[in-house]
């Protein structure tokens, strides 16, 4: 044991004293030991003359008071010594799982908070496609009111002069740069139709919007499920298909063998025209379905428009007469 | 010698160590082992004690070779102390000198 050792090891047993008490105490066996080489003594044999470390602790401690029990267990200390020091490792490694799990749950939050956003922008692009067949509506209902302006304007009781001046105007939807009176007349309408225009006709117009939006909504995804629904099929008879056709391919490599597989083949035969035929059938469901769909869509918007301004037009014709009345 | 007879005894030579002249620790466990064969290590504990005790006060003084030593002095209640404890062990050992050639006498 050198002299180091001996005085850190008897720290150990004096740790139950203040801190200044042990320096006090440790440097007076440190001089002593200097004393002893100055000597000519080798650090080991001043360090053994001190006597076992037990009994030479046992006796500093005395000095202080200190209960003997408590220097009868030096061992106890010392293993308390190392724990302290394996509590330290270990709270030095917690502490370094501990900024590692940080670190790694920034990132997954980071990740979590990327996918949301990825959900969110896809999201919004497809309520966009959703919305397109919609969007062209409403640019299409436009036109409609337009039209519906010129035709109240006939009932409006204007002069016949005026009222064909703004129906020229009317038509080429304003694109002709209109003159002072145009504009004019063209307020007049607006206000006296606000005013003819009740609660019924609002309401009316109202539902049938609605109405037609639903319609719309409902067509473009029965239109969605159909095409879906033919796509499967034929892609699922293509496949059938395949499979007729390579049970095919092997009965005719193994027909020459002498296996007796002329009727399988005949079956696979019929089987994979019969698939194909179906494969084909259904693709062309889809085109059709598609046409007819874009057809029928078109038609009822038209046949929409034309029955929202003949309706409102009834009604408001039918106030005019009970207002003059 | 005994250990248990040692250890009564050592504290009455330290302080009457001290009290010729003022002395630091290495000086005072020489001056002792001259005395009686004791452990090295168990004299700076006693030291301590005394000091504890207020018997001894301490001072550092610088030496010519290595670090400042710490000195040993003996204050008035170390005094007292130390003549009580010589009266005692005089007492004591009387007795038990008495006593053993008493033991002789009837022998």
């Amino acid at each position: 044991m050198n002299k180091e050792t001996f005085l850190e090891e008897l720290r150990g047993y004096l740790r139950i004293l203040e801190d200044q008490e042990q320096e006090d105490i440790l440097a007076e066996y440190a001089q002593h030991i200097d004393m002893k080489l100055q000597k000519g003594l080798t650090e080991e044999e001043a360090i053994r003359d001190f006597g076992p470390m037990r009994e030479l602790a046992a006796e500093i401690l005395e000095a202080y008071h200190v209960k003997p029990e408590f220097d009868e267990k030096p061992s106890s200390r010392l293993p308390k010594l190392k724990e302290s020091r394996g509590i330290t490792n270990a709270g030095e490694s917690l502490h370094k799982t501990g900024s590692f799990l940080k670190e790694k749950c920034i990132a997954c939050i980071h990740g979590i908070r990327q996918g949301f956003q990825w959900c969110g922008r896809k999201c919004r692009a497809l309520a966009a496609w959703m919305w397109k067949p919609f969007s062209k509506l409403s640019t299409k209902k436009k036109g409609t009111q337009a039209e519906k302006a010129v035709i109240n304007m006939q009932e409006v009781g204007q002069p016949e002069a005026d009222n064909q001046e703004f129906l020229a105007n009317g038509a080429y939807g304003g694109q002709i740069p209109l003159g002072e009176g145009d504009l004019k007349i063209v307020k007049t309408v607006n206000i006296e139709q606000r005013q003819k225009s009740s609660l019924v006709s609002v309401f009316i117009r109202g539902l049938i919007k609605i109405w037609n939006l639903f319609v719309r909504f409902c067509i473009w995804w029965v239109r969605l499920f159909w095409n879906l629904l033919w796509l499967f099929m034929a892609l699922l008879f293509g496949g059938m298909t395949l499979i007729t056709l390579a049970g095919v391919g092997t009965i005719l490599v193994l027909l020459p063998q002498g296996y007796p597989l002329a009727g399988t083949l005949l079956i696979c035969l019929g089987g994979m025209l019969c698939m194909g035929a179906l494969s084909c059938g259904s693709y062309s469901l889809i085109l059709h379905g598609k046409k007819e769909g874009q057809d029928a869509f078109e038609e009822e918007t038209e046949d929409a428009a034309g029955n929202i301004t003949e309706q409102e037009l009834h009604d408001e014709t039918e106030e005019d007469y009970e207002k003059n009345a | 010698m005994n250990p248990q007879f040692k250890k009564g005894v050592l504290e009455l030579i330290v302080l009457e160590s001290v009290r010729k002249k003022d002395m630091y620790g290495y000086e005072l466990v020489e001056e002792v082992s001259q005395v009686i064969d004791v452990n090295e290590g168990t004299i700076y504990p006693l030291l301590k004690r005394l000091t504890n005790e207020r018997y001894f006060e301490t001072y550092l003084r610088e030496s010519s070779e290595g670090p400042p030593r710490k000195y040993y002095h003996l204050t008035a209640a170390g005094i007292l102390y130390r003549d009580s404890l010589e009266a005692e062990w005089d007492e004591f050992q009387m007795r038990v000198s008495r006593f053993l050639k008493e033991g002789k006498g009837h022998e």
